[in-house]
């Protein structure tokens, strides 16, 4: 009787020594929830082998089976974000420099021509913190969403006067750099009516 | 014309952005492109905060972008991009992971990781238009490559795992307990997955991501020791020993612990003395601890190991271990006589 009481000890002892290398304890938490349970005792870290077998064994279903299967192409890969320098327009002075969408800036005279060319190492400003400090040499244009969308011209009288002003021009909506798309000039009316984007270079008038 | 406030929550220097070295700085914009004209607008942005955009939504939709750009070389890397419409679903995703870092969920090759995606307004009318009664859901894996961060990656090139359609408002619950990342060794495997939803292509515009959430995935760290042979006899000092450490996860606690005896899984034992590291990184890390001068930790001759233990957010790990004797009492065996 001693015997297996001391038989019993030991195994009981043995139990706490700590955790046997084994699968390992990942917590069973509820879908979606990450365990708060107590994490296992000291493992050894898991080997590549090991891994491996408890993948193949596993008979979890993939986590995408849960939705109706999509076939066709990747969307991510059609119509993916274009890079923003690739699509901006640069503007900089005295080491600072602005990046705005392309064909935000409508007019800029031979004599600035050098300060609208994208530059490597310069501080890269937010459009308020560059505008504030180059007033001087630039100016700003409020257009409407028509304007913007080559659907109505900006007022060639206005627009011609600021060009005497000798300053970059730079068209904004509520404060901001927005691009504005060459004007659209209706086909002829006894053909079939099509949009067009006409290439002016800057804008028409349209009476 | 619905007029559509931005997007929340700019967190913007925490969306994945590249760490910044010396003389390198960061900018950030915000840039609307309107569906099917392709005006864009840009918007000045703060580091966190909402506004309304001016820019109102026609029923094409417009994309947000959220871009930062670097000084030098300059370089710009997109953070974040999504797709609003008059009538387009919105959604949201969630990322868990067993680590708190507050910046982006991360984890490692071995561990689990939770996502649950949120859809609204989807609709179900059959006169609705087909956009707006269902969206794509996708997976894509993508490899950092070896020893790779992820700060040069061109994320058009991951590679698409699956897809899926979801017709119904809800939330739905995933669980992604192997990991899709392309690596010859499973432990090794260093990258990011991304779960996306996608709006439907529409008459007036392409298919575009609404939401989008990626989780980082680091691989298994591991430990060679040097310097010291597995049941090696050491009869004088202790050699120094050198701990060469791969891959520490970067939330990481590292020491080095002696005990008499074999090894035993689970010993506590005494730390050595000037053996303990801690990573506190947004990347894994290598390191090379020395054990030099440490007779200290032998108290006794005898069988002796050593490990080498990290503790994570996903527990306490042996890396490696080395089990060695030491006898270091000089017996003399002899006699001594004088000569006159």
């Amino acid at each position: 009787m001693n015997h297996h009481r001391h038989l019993v000890c030991i195994v009981l002892a043995m139990g706490t020594l700590g955790t046997v290398s084994g699968p390992i304890g990942i917590s069973q938490a509820a879908p979606g929830e990450p365990s708060s349970a107590k994490k296992p005792a000291m493992r050894d870290v898991i080997t590549h082998e090991q891994l491996m077998a408890r993948r193949q064994a596993s008979k979890e279903a993939e986590p995408m089976a849960k939705f109706e299967k999509a076939e066709g192409e990747d969307p991510a890969k059609i119509n993916p974000p274009q890079d923003i320098i690739s699509q901006s327009e640069f503007l900089s002075s005295s080491g600072n420099m602005t990046l705005v969408p392309k064909r935000a800036i409508l007019h800029i005279p031979d004599r600035l021509r050098d300060r609208t060319v994208k530059k490597d190492g310069m501080k890269i400003m937010t459009w308020p913190s560059f505008f504030a400090k180059n007033r001087t040499w630039i100016t700003t244009i409020e257009v409407s969403r028509q304007q913007a969308e080559g659907i109505l011209p900006i007022d060639e009288k206005r627009f011609e006067s600021m060009q005497q002003t000798g300053d970059v021009i730079v068209a904004t909506m509520g404060g901001s750099p927005i691009s504005v798309l060459p004007l659209k000039i209706p086909e002829d009316t006894d053909e079939e009516e099509e949009d067009g984007a006409v290439e002016t270079g800057r804008q028409q008038l349209v009476n | 014309m619905k007029s559509f406030p931005l997007f929340t929550a700019l967190a913007l220097l925490t969306l994945a952005a590249p760490v910044a070295s010396q003389g390198q700085e960061y900018t950030n914009f915000i840039r609307q492109i309107q569906y099917p004209s392709g005006v864009t607008r840009d918007v000045s942005v703060e580091q966190t905060g909402e506004q309304e955009s001016p820019l109102s939504i026609d029923p094409g939709g417009a994309r947000f972008e959220l871009w930062t750009v670097k000084n030098t070389p300059l370089t710009s890397y997109l953070l974040d991009n999504k797709y609003v419409g008059a009538y387009i679903p919105t959604a949201y995703i969630s990322i868990q992971t067993e680590d708190p870092y507050p910046t982006q969920p991360r984890t490692r090759a071995d561990r689990p990781y939770w996502a649950t995606i949120e859809v609204t307004g989807l609709l179900s009318g059959d006169e609705d238009p087909p956009a707006s009664k269902q969206v794509r859901v996708t997976l894509h894996a993508q490899s950092y490559g070896e020893n790779g961060n992820g700060d040069d990656i061109d994320r058009n090139d991951a590679n698409l795992i699956a897809q899926g359609y979801i017709s119904g408002n809800g939330s739905y619950n995933l669980n992604f307990t192997y990991h899709y990342i392309p690596s010859t060794n499973s432990t090794k495997a260093r990258g990011e997955e991304r779960l996306s939803v996608f709006s439907l292509e529409d008459y007036q515009a392409p298919a575009d991501v609404i939401t989008s959430q990626y989780v980082q995935i680091w691989p298994v760290a591991d430990a060679t020791i040097t310097g010291i042979a597995q049941n090696g006899l050491y009869k004088s000092r202790m050699p120094d020993v050198n701990i060469n450490l791969n891959d520490l996860y970067p939330d990481t606690r590292v020491y080095a612990q002696v005990y008499q005896g074999d090894a035993q899984l689970g010993t506590e034992g005494t730390i050595v003395p000037g053996s303990a590291l801690i990573i506190n990184h947004s990347v894994p890390q290598d390191r090379v601890l020395t054990l030099s001068d440490w007779d200290d930790s032998f108290p006794d001759d005898g069988r002796w190991t050593m490990e080498v233990i990290t503790v994570t957010p996903f527990g306490t790990e042996r890396l490696a271990h080395v089990t060695f004797e030491l006898d270091r009492t000089i017996e003399f065996n002899g006699s001594v006589t004088t000569v006159e």
